[in-house]
């Protein structure tokens, strides 16, 4: 029997339920989390989805967060933080924040929105953070268990143990984000076209340019630490959200919950260095397929 | 009515307009015409806001241009120039709903009468069959009376064309003709054209301004230009016959002996 559109929605939505919930049983049976582990990464999720529909309005945001390079320099911020100055999450969160929105302000000045040409970039900082890192690992001193633990391939989820109140927050903040978002389609759309299509809106188009480049680095920033490098490849499903509709969002909500728990589940066997590799090349594997459908503007 | 009063616009040393006094009145299709680098982009760009380093005042309806509210302005004017839409993967008929957005009201959604008059002009410019096409999709022609039907649906008082017949086909050019005539024709728009299209022009404008190194050379009726005056100008060797349904001119050029 065919089964009608929206009985296939809950099956997937079911499907997808189930599927998060036996990769979170088989990630905390392994160690990889626990039970604030689980609830960082829901959190990260929910945050996540924030970000990519604001993917929709910054053209700085259609690759994700691991191929633009941001990752790998909040990894190299976390590491010489977390290693030499503190482990806050409040000290970490700021830290990280600032560190994006300096590296998207330069991205949109000396890149500009062309999403081949960020990708570029992406990859030579990604390179010159590798570099950096490996030079970091063989000149400090400390014990090499605790230097590979402070690269933060799983984000860090110890760090928020002590401000557990932050989780329901971030969700707040997303939840109020997606509704403003949803009423605000067409200022996006406009937004998308540039100065003087956004100013037929009434609104000025650079400090609104500026702010989205803010709120953007503050969500990337909370989804860093929530997830790690576990949650790149959701930036891609932008276009499933597009339509507006309540069960999509909650789709790639929890395929982005999905997936970042089977990237954390390597980490018994690969380590923080090997699922960074694995979560890398999946995002570039990512990127290339939808840069096949001819999204490369 | 828009009135301009001294403008001048220099870059540098160079003057690249200069135009004392000039009046375009409402109901009226203005088509701007010379050489490269006349000031005919120039003039619509001060007009459409886009430029105010200018000197002296463009008054629309007594009002200087410069003391218009940006949001005000958004409502008065429809430039489309070379600036086109930097996102192309939104699709057509998106697209032209922006055009509506100057009309509506901050998080609400477009009314029916904004989505009526943009399903009309993607009727009037043959463009219903791609609504749901990316504009990276579109062809050329369908691109550029994408960007047309986007000035035009606007509904401005004003509209500022500037070369709107590049990459156009004749049909797309005589459905452009239709648009802009259905445009003037409540009395209360004005339309200006700056082209190097000259037969459109001549075929489409009531009056015509010959502009030459930023300054006015000719402000005639559509219907007076002459052969002379475009050879004097333009410096090509044409002959103008009259069309026989309107009488209106058309440029030709001399054949190759």
């Amino acid at each position: 029997m065919a089964l009608r559109p929206s009985n296939i929605v809950i099956v997937r939505l079911a499907a997808l339920v189930l599927a998060v919930a036996v990769v979170s049983i088989a990630n905390v049976r392994l160690g990889t989390l626990d039970v604030i582990g689980l609830l960082v990464f829901a959190s990260g999720a929910t945050v996540y989805l924030t970000l990519i529909k604001l993917g929709s309005a910054d053209r700085q945001g259609r690759i994700d967060y691991l191929r633009s390079g941001e990752a790998a320099v909040a990894t190299l911020v976390v590491f010489i933080l977390t290693l030499l100055v503190t482990e806050n999450v409040f000290a970490l969160l700021g830290a990280v924040m600032l560190a994006f929105v300096a590296y998207n302000v330069a991205r949109r000045v000396l890149v500009g929105t062309h999403r081949r040409a960020q990708a570029i970039a992406g990859v030579i900082t990604l390179v010159v953070c590798a570099a950096v890192l490996a030079h970091l690992f063989s000149s400090i001193s400390v014990e090499p268990a605790r230097l590979a633990g402070a690269l933060p391939a799983l984000g860090l989820p110890h760090a928020f143990s002590g401000a557990l109140y932050l989780l329901p927050l971030f969700m707040a903040l997303s939840g109020a984000a997606l509704y403003l978002f949803s009423r605000s389609l067409d200022e996006v759309a406009a937004f998308t076209q540039g100065a003087r299509y956004f100013e037929l809106t009434g609104g000025p188009f650079l400090p609104v340019a500026l702010l989205l480049i803010v709120i953007r680095s503050a969500f990337t920033a909370i989804v860093f630490l929530c997830l790690g490098w576990t949650a790149g490849t959701g930036a891609y499903l932008q276009r499933r959200m597009n339509a507006g509709r309540l069960t999509d969002d909650v789709t790639v909500g929890l395929a982005v919950l999905l997936y970042a728990h089977l990237i954390a589940l390597t980490m018994p066997l690969a380590g923080p260095i090997g699922t960074i590799a694995i979560a890398t090349l999946l995002s570039h594997v990512a990127y290339a397929i939808t840069a096949g459908r001819g999204n490369m503007s | 009515m828009i009135e301009l009063r001294g403008i001048e616009r220099h870059r540098g040393e160079t003057t690249v307009l200069s135009i004392p006094q000039a009046r375009f009145n409402d109901g009226e299709i203005i088509g701007l015409i010379g050489p490269p680098g006349a000031g005919k982009s120039c003039l619509l760009s001060i007009l459409g806001g886009v430029d105010e380093d200018y000197l002296g005042e463009a008054l629309f309806d007594d009002t200087p241009l410069r003391s218009i509210k940006r949001r005000e302005r958004r409502n008065l004017v429809a430039l489309l120039d070379r600036t086109g839409p930097e996102n192309h993967d939104e699709t057509l008929y998106n697209f032209l709903l922006l055009s509506r957005i100057a009309h509506k009201r901050f998080m609400e959604p477009f009314s029916d009468y904004d989505i009526q008059v943009v399903e009309e002009h993607l009727a009037h410019f043959e463009l219903t069959a791609h609504r749901a096409t990316p504009l990276c999709e579109l062809t050329d022609s369908a691109y550029q009376r994408a960007l047309v039907a986007f000035s035009l649906a606007r509904t401005a008082p004003v509209t500022l064309l500037d070369n709107p017949t590049s990459a156009l086909d004749p049909r797309a050019q005589m459905l452009l003709h239709r648009a802009l005539a259905r445009a003037v024709m409540s009395g209360g728009a004005i339309v200006l054209i700056a082209s190097n299209d000259l037969n459109f022009v001549l075929q489409t404008a009531d009056r015509v301004i010959v502009l030459r190194e930023g300054t006015v050379r000719a402000d005639l009726g559509a219907s007076a230009v002459e052969a002379d005056l475009i050879r004097e100008h333009f410096n090509a060797e044409v002959f103008v016959t009259r069309n026989i349904y309107n009488g209106r001119p058309s440029v030709h050029f001399f054949p190759e002996s």
